[in-house]
């Protein structure tokens, strides 16, 4: 085991620095040479990457409506219980089957549930599992990625046969046999989350790794190991930063995903449970009233399908705004 | 062509200048071949590319190496073995009479202050998400040489002729030359003796390739720095060489000081790359003597038996195909790897 | 010497989302039959702009203006269909990337055929012989396996020459080449270069060099303009840039170049960097950087002028008083 003192000697071994790092004064200021003068055309304030992204994604007007409506729709979700007069879980006795109007919004269903109560409920449980899922599977996703794209060798190979299992697996069914599980069981829409993220990270993880496998050869990831950098912190700090355009777009198809995976389970009976909702359960509950007692379905239906949009919408902006190319305006 | 004999200089075989002061770092045999691998989760081996076969020199303060060659000669993977970022097949690399090839992890870490490298491209080497300050303070960092970080990355920034008012910018607002310089600026943070330079002008448009070598020699000339300036370009490796090493397909054919390669090159390979190179002089072109190589450059995995030139020399007989001609000096003054090697009848320039 | 080709005042906008880039600002010059022009510039002087656009090869985005007469016909304005009676034919273009200006799925020698195939009335089996014949005309061994090979069994340089054949199958006029060796080593060069020069010779087709190397400019040029920032800033006889150039740019450039055939060089680089393309310099474009800058630079717009040597023309307003200073 080497004496790490012999190698600082090796350093400061015999030959002379007469001029260390500190520069003295007549080289400093470089009078034809530099091209430091040239830097006052610029005449703007330092860009980040991340600015300029957000100033691409501002000027995707499709992508910045998408994200408005979404925001919207959003906020009237979790603020409903706020600002609207009636509960979703409240039964009026009197209300019943009624026709959207000013004091129920959307109408009410046959036992006096108020509709647009019931579909912010549902919009938001929707909205619950569908950013969870995410999360989750783009935390799983990156972490089996950036291993196997870094690494490279035995451990992708391992953890490419996994992600290749997982792929193979139909996973729809998996999740009816695990759904009719917890079916009855409270805060099962937590478990359902968990078995949607489990058959929704292998995505994220393949494009996360072919991102690493050509990042991996870049100059400046070979520039850090030249310096010394940890495996760490070339990851964290150099690579993962660089990756980050392609892992967000794909988070955000996530998210539509998941939404849609969800409502798929809960139409088949298997999603959340009663009381509580999601738009997918509101559309399997009430399809058979659509000619009768149109708003019941229709409501929650289109609340559900402009919610998906919105976010595609947005993914696709997020997508052109991180595009890669982006250099100096040159001839 | 007539082989001459000429009555040389009696000089060592191994020529580097200066070497009457201790070698920095002294580069023995090294050998790179990369796997030629197929399938998935088991890896079969069928063949191998041998990118550096057999390859020494070494580097002194203050001096430059020029290791010159075209795509296929191995330049590049030498330059990246010597930092061990490809690992060496077989060799040795000895850093201050140190051998650095069996280093840990760890202890290798400490080598790399000591040991940078200026890569080619100067818009794909800095990461695009980090500022310049932070770009040029990361490798003091990483060594925990933290104090006075804000002052050190000014000076370092002044040293490359750039204002380090503009630190707190990203290097997509710079242009090619000032990446460049930026690229150096970070290299030399850590106070290295050697630099390792892979073709750090040749993506630089013309004009601007003569503010970054002059700044590359200045620098040489106040901190001592030894450089490996690795290019395809031989005239900017005329430039700033003390010594030349010609590669080709992995070896190295002709290696002397600079006057020896370009005013007396005696490898046929030397000739014909010197030969091919246009000068920007009309008048002169108008007289030159061209040599023009028929063929291709052989795949470096299945490199030609002998001499690996011979598939594309004039001089070539049987002897090439069956004996490798070694790297010694054959009366030239400098080692020449081929069994007749000669001068040129009449200059190449 | 009759004029083949004629460029006048030729201006090639972009339009982006960040401005509008004004790529070519005003270029003319001429291509005689039986010569070489070499066009000289840096990354942004407009030098492959220029081209493309006498080409017709310009995206939607751009908004051209000025002239381009080939044999007097006016090639700007021209609907596709008719451009491509030019295209191919009279004048034919190589490119810089042979990886990328091949087709990879398809044979080397079918292309080439095509190419003919699509100006001349012949048979097909004709076409894939003088495509075999052309392939040997550029120095390609073994042209009759070689034709029926694809592009990736073709080495760079093979691919380059095999461009050149594609490229005369149908005897141009005038063959543009826009850097075509800046991607290929060095003795590989040497090849392409020696296979142009006989194309010239034996077809007699003029040929547009467009490089930043002034080297392969010497090896190859017979009369050179050099650009700048979109604008041509001198023109003449190739003795006449490089012994006794007129503008302080190719001052500058000659300057800042290291020679192969010495070691005693100083380098001295141009300080500064070329100017932006959406906002250019008022008055001449070079005068942020010129060493000689007076001050009326910034103000007065140049031209390419006489300036009393003969073709030798400048567009710098103290071109005369440079006589001095060169070198």
């Amino acid at each position: 085991m080497a004496d790490d003192g012999d190698i600082d000697a090796l350093r400061s071994a015999p030959l002379e620095r007469p001029d260390a790092p500190g520069v003295p004064e007549p080289f400093a200021a470089p009078a034809g040479e530099g091209e430091g003068e040239e830097l006052t055309e610029f005449g703007v304030a330092a860009r980040s990457q991340t600015r300029l992204v957000l100033r691409r994604f501002v000027r995707h007007r499709v992508a910045m409506a998408a994200l408005v409506i979404l925001v919207v729709m959003a906020a009237m979700s979790f603020l409903a219980p706020h600002f609207y007069k009636y509960k979703y879980d409240f039964q009026s006795r009197t209300d019943v089957s009624q026709a959207p109007s000013l004091t129920h919004w959307f109408g009410t269903d046959e036992i006096g549930k108020d509709t647009f109560a019931l579909v912010m409920r549902g919009a938001t449980k929707s909205l619950q599992v569908g950013l969870l899922v995410a999360l989750v599977a783009t935390f799983v996703g990156v972490l089996v990625g950036a291993l196997a794209g870094y690494y490279r060798g035995w451990l992708d190979g391992i953890l490419m046969r996994v992600t290749d299992l997982f792929l193979t697996i139909p996973s729809l069914a998996v999740l009816l046999v695990v759904a009719n599980r917890y079916r009855e069981s409270s805060g099962n829409w937590f478990s359902i989350m968990l078995v949607i993220a489990a058959f929704a990270w292998m995505y994220q993880a393949r494009l996360t790794r072919s991102e690493f496998l050509s990042l991996r050869e870049r100059d400046f990831v070979q520039s850090a190991r030249a310096l010394g950098a940890s495996d760490a912190r070339i990851i964290l700090r150099h690579m993962l930063p660089n990756a980050l355009g392609s892992i967000i777009v794909n988070a955000t198809l996530t998210v539509a995903i998941a939404i849609l995976t969800e409502s798929t389970l809960s139409f088949l009976g298997l999603g959340i449970s009663a009381p509580d909702t999601s738009l997918g359960k509101l559309v399997a509950d009430f399809q058979d009233a659509a000619r009768t007692r149109w708003w019941l379905f229709y409501m929650p239906g289109l609340w559900l399908i402009l919610l998906l949009l919105c976010v595609n919408f947005v993914g696709d902006g997020l997508r052109d705004a991180f595009d890669p190319r982006q250099e100096r305006t040159r001839a | 062509m007539t082989v001459h004999e000429t009555t040389a200089e009696k000089e060592p075989a191994s020529t580097p200048p200066g070497d009457e002061v201790e070698p920095v770092l002294v580069v023995d045999h090294l050998v790179k071949n990369f796997d030629i691998r197929v399938g998935e989760l088991i890896r079969r081996k069928i063949g191998s590319v041998q990118a550096v076969s057999d390859v020494s020199f070494q580097l002194h303060k203050g001096k430059t190496l020029g290791l010159v060659g075209e795509s296929g000669s191995g330049k590049t993977t030498t330059g990246l073995c010597v930092l061990r970022l490809h690992e060496p097949t077989s060799g040795s690399i000895r850093y201050r009479g140190r051998e650095i090839t069996d280093l840990s992890r760890r202890e290798m870490r400490r080598i790399r202050r000591s040991l940078q490298v200026v890569f080619q491209d100067p818009y794909a080497s800095l990461d695009p998400r980090m500022s310049v300050a932070s770009i040029v303070s990361e490798p003091l960092r990483i060594h925990k040489q933290t104090t006075g970080l804000r002052d050190h990355v000014d000076e370092l920034l002044r040293l490359v002729g750039l204002n380090p008012d503009y630190g707190n910018r990203f290097p997509h607002e710079f242009s090619g030359g000032q990446r460049q310089r930026i690229g150096i600026a970070r290299a030399l943070a850590l106070d290295p003796d050697v630099l390792i330079l892979d073709e750090p002008v040749s993506a630089l448009d013309v004009s601007i390739q003569a503010g970054v070598v002059n700044l590359l020699e200045e620098i040489q000339d106040r901190l001592g720095v030894a450089y490996l300036f690795i290019a395809h370009d031989l005239s900017v490796v005329r430039h700033i060489s003390d010594a030349v090493a010609v590669m080709y397909l992995g070896k190295i054919v002709e290696h002397g000081t600079r006057d020896d390669i370009y005013n007396k090159p005696a490898h046929p390979y030397t000739q014909a790359l010197l030969s091919a190179v246009p000068v920007p002089d009309p008048r002169l072109e108008r007289g030159r003597q061209r040599i023009v190589l028929e063929g291709d450059v052989p795949s470096p995995a299945h490199p030609p038996s002998g001499c690996r030139f011979r598939t594309r020399c004039w001089k070539a007989q049987d002897i090439c195909a069956t004996e490798e001609p070694a790297l010694i000096d054959r009366g030239q003054g400098h080692p020449v790897a081929c069994h007749f090697a000669g001068e040129q009848s009449s200059a190449i320039v | 010497m009759t004029e083949l080709l004629a460029v006048e005042d030729l201006t090639v906008d972009f339009l982006t989302p960040d401005g509008t880039v004004h790529a070519v600002r005003g270029v003319s010059f001429t291509v005689a039959a039986g010569e070489t022009l070499g066009i000289v510039g840096e990354s942004g002087s407009g030098k492959s702009v220029t081209m493309l656009a006498t080409m017709g090869l310009l995206p939607r985005k751009t908004r051209v203006g000025g002239s381009v007469r080939f044999r007097g016909e006016e090639l700007l304005g021209r609907k596709p269909k008719e451009i491509r009676r030019f295209r191919g034919s009279k004048l034919a273009m190589v490119f810089q990337d042979p990886m990328t200006s091949l087709n990879p799925v398809h044979k080397v020698g079918k292309q080439i055929a095509e190419a003919m195939l699509a100006h001349q009335d012949v048979s097909k089996r004709a076409a894939w012989a003088q495509a075999v014949e052309l392939l040997d005309t550029v120095g390609i061994p073994a042209p009759g396996r070689r034709a029926d090979q694809y592009p990736h069994e073709f080495s760079g340089g093979m691919r380059q020459r095999a461009m050149i054949a594609m490229a005369i199958v149908n005897d141009p006029d005038i063959l543009i080449a826009d850097e075509p060796t800046t991607a290929l080593d060095v003795t590989i060069q040497a090849q392409v270069l020696e296979t142009l020069d006989k194309v010239k010779r034996e077809l007699n087709t003029s040929i547009v060099l467009i490089t930043h190397d002034l080297g392969v400019i010497s090896r190859m040029a017979d009369r050179v303009a050099v650009m700048y920032a979109g604008e041509i800033v001198e023109t003449g006889v190739i003795d006449d840039i490089f012994v006794t150039p007129r503008h302080p740019y190719t001052i500058g450039l000659l300057n800042s170049l290291p020679r192969l055939d010495t070691s005693n060089t100083t380098l001295t680089p141009i300080t500064g960097s070329p100017p932006s393309m959406v906002h250019p310099p008022s008055g001449c474009p070079f005068h942020p950087r010129c060493f000689f800058r007076r001050e009326n630079c910034s103000t007065d717009k140049t031209n390419l002028r006489d300036i009393g040597l003969g073709a030798h023309t400048s567009a710098c307003h103290y071109a005369e008083a440079l006589s001095e200073v060169a070198r």
